[in-house]
């Protein structure tokens, strides 16, 4: 440790304070004086009667069917749109960084999908599928667009999600991958091209190890995200048809203030948080290792 | 140009700290929504009035609203009522106030179910000795009252689910009497097929529509003994494949065959636009979808029949129940004054029922009433109940929160992904998982 930081150590540690305070009280002690003490509850929230529960609740969550449908959606929800929105992103971003006109005027019509709320992305695009593809089908008198029921089955449900969930995460996670292709040193790139790399290998021997730092965020970003998703599918199926599109956060909020059962609704979100945990604690261990530096 | 980086700096941070206090105040935009600022803590205002706080859900009758708060407090000095709209839902916000202990002095219930369990938690005044008792129709207090016999809230609006359908595309189709069993219906869709106009306008994308419409459907097969359905049901050994059930999906299965191509994707909002604007024929829906049809140009003539989902037409009556009733905190600080909002909101002759019922699409209150806004639909509603043609919401007596189930259910069936058979099964066993 440089001599500067042991004499500034205080310092530096009060800067922290505020922000820690903020997240104790906003995240830790509603978690820990809240959520967790709550699943060990038996606590219907109309009657408001409370008795304790113990394990219960985690025992009940193995067979209830509904929780696993709604996990394995938000696995299949979250596979396609982290891999989806990655690899377009920096696609985008690759091809955004190269010398090209209206570079800063692209990059900026590509974010655009990302400050407009959830909500009304989810309105304009349900708007899309059962009204403007419909019509369009009708005019051109192409019967496969026409026959197809965007949100009568389960299927083609999940697909419309899929499809706006990458679609909106797309330019925040390519100004990311812009910001990280523009700190590559110029002159490695050129030391590769004199060598004969080019093209591809460029790409995946030069450019993806350094970009790791970056990789690492977006991935963590995604993972998390595509875990909280909620306002894309309620807006858009509401959790339709008959509850196959329901993501867990959209099972938990039902638990809790649907039906009322707050202590069996802390409990799953005990357990997504634990999943989410676990998942992006391995795939950071993950990426960091693979983090280079020249 | 150091000097002048540190007040930048200084300057930028306080934006920062004012900007999240204006975020946090207006609250966050989530899509949960605001759950509204709290009620009934503060009683009294700066100039000695009494703060009545009222909650309500989201609408579009707020204009109404700041129209009746106006009027009530220039003719009570001595009150300051705030009628809060809750953005959001209000369900959610609901439970936020049961959960916190914090619910304001006088809120919006749904009737039966909800009404029974607020008032077994000891959370509503008991209005039993009310003057609003004497002047509502009698079967609207069934409808709030607590499982002790005694009244715990003032049924507020009639409503009324049927079928509602354009007169004048009926009259160019030549359909001159109206269909009262389900084989005469399903004539009548063939016929305005053949017409080229699409018979039923389609709302299933939305589950709720579908908890409304399996509710008008299986009634009429129930109605003469809804007590013992209902008690079957929460005996855990009951079941919704009662006598008549066919019937409902044979009705089900018209509905599907002629409510236009890509029926699952049309929402609420599409379905009743089809029918304000003279796209579809009919529309199974409820009074509220004539607001959307009295915004339209030209405004369509709408009438309502009765669902005539059994083929033995006495059977086939109109839906019609108390949707809303208000209730007033037992723990409130100002009981005598909620009590005086209450006569105030009871009174035919005051602002409260004829500015909510002036409107096309507004519900009549649960009492006679000669006032509202004339429509053929509110024609043919008033004859049903002078005729005692009517059978009530059974969806609002199951175990509370499986009303929504029923209609996530239902929309397998409709997208033609579950058979009956399935259907009935799944009602059956998710109906167990809400008996308390």
């Amino acid at each position: 440790m440089s001599i500067l930081f042991q004499k500034r150590r205080k310092f530096y540690y009060a800067l922290i304070v505020p922000a820690l305070l903020l997240y104790a009280g906003a995240l830790l002690i509603p978690l820990f004086g809240g959520t967790i003490p709550y699943s060990f509850l038996n606590w219907n929230l109309m009657s408001g009667k409370k008795s304790m529960a113990g394990l219960e609740n985690y025992v009940k969550l193995f067979s209830d069917s509904g929780f696993h449908t709604s996990f394995f959606f938000n696995l299949k929800l979250g596979v396609f749109t982290i891999i989806g929105s990655n690899l377009v992103s920096f696609v985008l971003a690759y091809f955004l960084n190269k010398n090209i006109r209206a570079k800063g005027l692209s990059r900026a019509l590509f974010f655009i999908p990302n400050i407009i709320s959830a909500v009304l992305v989810a309105f304009i695009w349900t708007f899309i599928f059962s009204q403007i593809l419909p019509n369009l089908a009708e005019t051109m008198h192409w019967d496969w667009l026409g026959s197809i029921s965007w949100f009568g089955s389960p299927g083609t449900a999940t697909f419309t999600i899929i499809l706006v969930s990458v679609w909106q995460q797309i330019g925040f996670l390519m100004m990311i991958y812009t910001a990280g292709l523009q700190t590559i040193p110029i002159d490695l790139i050129e030391a590769g091209k004199i060598d004969g790399c080019t093209g591809l290998r460029l790409i995946r021997d030069i450019q993806l190890p350094l970009l790791m730092p970056t990789i690492t965020i977006n991935l963590f970003v995604s993972i998390s995200g595509a875990f909280k998703a909620f306002d894309v599918p309620n807006a858009m199926t509401a959790g339709g048809p008959y509850g196959t599109t329901m993501p867990v956060a959209m099972d938990i909020y039902k638990e809790a203030f649907v039906k009322y059962n707050m202590g069996y609704g802390a409990a799953k979100s005990v357990v997504l948080f634990l999943v989410v945990a676990i998942v992006t604690l391995i795939q950071l261990n993950f990426t960091r290792k693979r983090e280079v530096s020249y | 140009m150091k000097r002048m980086k540190k007040w930048l700096a200084l300057g930028l941070a306080a934006a920062m700290v004012l900007s999240m206090t204006a975020c946090g105040s207006s609250g966050g935009g989530d899509a949960a929504g605001d759950t509204g600022s709290d009620g009934g803590a503060e009683s009294s205002s700066a100039d000695g009035k009494t703060k009545i706080t009222m909650a309500v859900w989201n609408g579009s009758w707020g204009e109404d609203l700041q129209a009746i708060q106006e009027d009530f407090n220039s003719k009570n000095p001595d009150i300051d009522l705030d009628i809060q709209m809750q953005t959001g839902d209000y369900s959610d916000f609901l439970g936020a106030k049961v959960a916190s202990n914090d619910l304001p002095d006088i809120y919006l219930l749904t009737p039966y179910q909800q009404v029974v369990a607020f008032a077994e938690a000891g959370r509503l005044m008991d209005l039993s000795e009310e003057p609003f008792v004497d002047v509502v129709y009698p079967t609207a207090l069934e409808a709030v009252k607590g499982s002790d016999g005694k009244i715990y809230a003032f049924p507020h609006a009639n409503e009324y689910l049927g079928v509602f359908y354009n007169k004048e595309i009926f009259a160019n189709a030549g359909i001159d009497t109206l269909p009262t069993t389900r084989d005469e219906f399903a004539e009548v869709c063939a016929k305005l097929e053949a017409a080229g106009i699409q018979p039923i306008a389609s709302t299933y994308k939305e589950s709720w529509t579908l908890k409304h419409l399996f509710s008008t459907l299986l009634t009429p097969f129930v109605q003469d003994d809804i007590p013992g359905f209902l008690a079957s049901l929460n005996s855990g050994e009951g079941t919704f494949g009662v006598d008549g059930i066919d019937e409902v999906f044979a009705f089900l299965d018209i509905m599907k065959q002629y409510s236009g191509s890509n029926m699952m994707d049309q929402d609420s909002t599409s379905g009743f636009n089809a029918l304000a604007n003279g796209q579809a024929a009919m529309l199974l829906s409820g009074e509220f979808s004539l607001s959307t049809v009295a915004h339209a140009d030209p405004v369509q003539d709408i009438g309502c029949f009765a669902v005539p989902v059994s083929n033995d037409a006495s059977k086939n009556k109109l839906s019609a129940d108390v949707a809303t009733c208000y209730v007033i905190n037992a723990n409130t600080e100002h009981p005598d004054l909620c009590k005086k909002v209450l006569a105030y909101m009871s009174d035919p002759e005051q602002k409260w029922i004829t500015q909510l019922t002036m409107d096309l699409g507004d519900a009549p209150p649960a009492m006679p009433y000669s006032g509202g806004e004339a429509s053929s639909a509110m024609d043919d509603y008033t004859r049903y109940c002078d005729e005692g043609n009517t059978v009530p919401w059974v969806y609002q007596q199951y175990a509370n929160g499986f009303d929504v189930t029923s209609g996530d259910i239902l929309q397998g069936y409709m997208a033609g992904a579950k058979d009956q058979a399935t259907v009935i099964k799944e009602l059956d066993e998710s109906y167990l998982n809400f008996i308390q």
